[in-house]
């Protein structure tokens, strides 16, 4: 899911995010891995949980309102945690579809790659609210599973788009 | 009080001054009504129809028709939830399969395949149809006809995937065919419905009269563990043609009952792709079947993750000598879908992420200006 105005404002911002604040994300990260005070492994979310994951907590560094935290590498739509909801929470009347797509995310704490499912929230029409496009593992359409263009309000009630989560679901093997 | 009085002979001086030049004039009749504007028929090659799934709201979306040698806006179509969107070949009818939901985002969804008279701009007829159509960001081959315009192609995502068939003679769904691990309805003649499969290879249909599949066939066609090919390709006939994200082009003949894979070749030359140059939009590729051209989104320092990333810079390729032979750009907001004009003088289209239209002559080669301010969220141009 895109939106084509703030795209520009988007690809702009990626281009700052892979030429310095990316870099320096991943540096950061890995002299925190350096200093080894960091958690191997991230708990596994899970959608029905609705965790404050809007600070940022060890382990999981970055903003989840901002458009270039780690687990929105592969995200394509309004981000819920600036709609009423958390990185990985439903905004308030809104209904989580369970089948989605995922990609794979890496975590600048501690390098691993991640499996991140970007479930829509659905039922009202869009928030509108931190227009976020970034493609790093995405698929053309014959690999839907990988593919961000769908709507994946595809198993709830209301098919209406109005934002997405990022929700861990492992590590990458 | 003085001044009030001087006011007052002043206004009074400058009405009577008024009124004697208006006696000069004759009065105007009144309007005999209120008109209804209709388009010419047949519609000039030039028109373009640009669908808009309007992503801030996506419940409603448009299609805006303009005409792109007048810069004019010429009308709009109000459709239902990111509909796919197709022209009849005989240019009479645009297509938009819509979905709605009785209570506007919820309640019961009704979707619906709507025939809108080119000229008027209304809904000619409509067929309801299983509400299973995919909903994505627009693309080409989500809605498609075949070639005589007696049926018309749904591309279903549930996420299983089939193709709902709609006879436009009997105005009814005749058939859904079920196409697993397969993609989009790329049409072919006036019987055959070709899909991109998630092994790489190209599914053939064949129906019948009755709209019913009477055949398949699977063609291998690409490495989808190698490379990425884009799906949104481009046709002139039944020869299709993709791209991968790092130029490589394929070409499809599916002129016969199993698809013919002709020899790749690149858009990119050594010094080119080290350079970083390599193609990246929605729309990224656009055909002028007339002047035999590939017109292509260029991304120069392209990573792999800007393969959807729009740019101001397009590259032509002669499709007989599969060699470039120009260059066109633009100053604005950079262009994320193409379409070219069908006729011998053909324009070239861009919808770029500031709103507006990017309009290209191109047998001069020459950028003719931008409608402002046309489009929302537009993902692709059609043309007759």
């Amino acid at each position: 899911m895109k939106l084509l105005d703030l795209l520009f404002e988007r690809s702009a911002r990626h281009v700052a995010d892979t030429t310095s604040r990316r870099k320096l994300l991943g540096r950061l990260g890995s002299l925190m891995i350096a200093g080894a005070a960091l958690p191997v492994l991230l708990p596994i979310d899970r959608t029905s949980k609705a965790l404050a994951a809007d600070k940022p907590m060890a382990g999981d560094p970055g903003d989840p309102n901002s458009c270039d935290y780690w687990r929105y590498c592969s995200v394509d739509g309004f981000l819920c945690s600036c709609c009423g909801g958390s990185v990985n929470a439903c905004p308030p009347g809104t209904e989580a579809s369970q089948v989605t797509w995922i990609g794979t995310c890496r975590n600048p704490a501690d390098g691993k790659d991640y499996i991140i499912s970007y479930n829509d929230c659905c039922g009202k029409h869009s928030c509108n609210q931190c227009a976020c496009t970034r493609n790093d593992s995405e698929e053309p359409a014959y690999r839907p599973f990988n593919n961000n263009d769908v709507n994946w309000c595809l198993a709830a009630k209301s098919h209406i788009y109005h934002c997405t989560v990022s929700v861990i679901r492992g590590v990458a093997i | 009080m003085r001044i009030t009085r001087i006011l007052a002979q002043t206004t009074l001086a400058l009405g009577v001054s008024l009124a004697g030049a208006h006696s000069a004039l004759a009065e105007l009749p009144a309007d005999t009504g209120i008109g209804q504007t209709v388009l010419p028929f047949p519609p000039s090659p030039h028109r373009a129809y640009m669908v808009d799934v309007e992503f801030d709201n996506f419940v409603t979306g448009r299609v805006v028709v303009v005409d792109p040698d007048q810069k004019r806006f010429l009308g709009m179509v109000s459709t239902g939830f990111a509909a796919p969107s197709t022209l009849s070949r005989d240019g009479k009818l645009l297509y938009t399969a819509d979905l709605f939901y009785s209570r506007g985002t919820r309640g019961t969804r009704t979707d619906v395949l709507t025939a809108w008279d080119t000229s008027k701009l209304a809904p000619e007829w409509e067929v309801v149809i299983p509400s299973k159509r995919a909903e994505s960001l627009t693309q080409r081959f989500g809605l498609s006809t075949s070639a005589d315009d007696r049926f018309v192609y749904v591309y279903n995502f549930t996420p299983s995937t089939s193709i709902t068939v709609v006879d436009t003679q009997a105005k009814a769904v005749t058939s859904e065919i079920a196409i697993p691990g397969c993609v989009l309805s790329y049409p072919v003649g006036k019987r055959r419905i070709a899909s991109l499969c998630g092994d790489g290879s190209i599914q053939l249909l064949t129906l019948g009269d009755d709209g019913k599949e009477t055949a398949r066939t699977q063609t291998k066609f690409f490495d989808p563990n190698a490379e990425k090919l884009v799906e949104r390709g481009v046709n002139v006939g039944d020869t299709f043609y993709f791209t991968t994200t790092t130029g490589t082009v394929y070409t499809l003949d599916l002129s016969g009952k199993e698809a013919k894979i002709l020899p790749t070749w690149s858009l990119v030359n050594d010094e080119e792709k080290k350079a970083g140059w390599a193609p990246g939009g929605w729309q990224l590729l656009a055909v002028a079947p007339k002047l035999n051209r590939l017109y292509v989104l260029m991304h120069d320092a392209h990573e792999a993750m800007k393969w959807e990333d729009p740019s101001n810079t397009i590259w032509a390729f002669d499709l007989k000598t599969q060699k470039k032979v120009g260059t066109l750009s633009t100053e604005g907001a950079p262009i994320w879908s193409l379409q070219a004009t069908s006729d011998d003088n053909p324009l070239l289209l861009g919808i770029n992420v500031g709103g507006g239209m990017d309009i290209f002559d191109l047998k001069s080669g020459k950028y003719t200006g931008t409608m402002e301010k046309l489009h929302k969220t537009a993902t692709q141009i059609l043309s007759h």
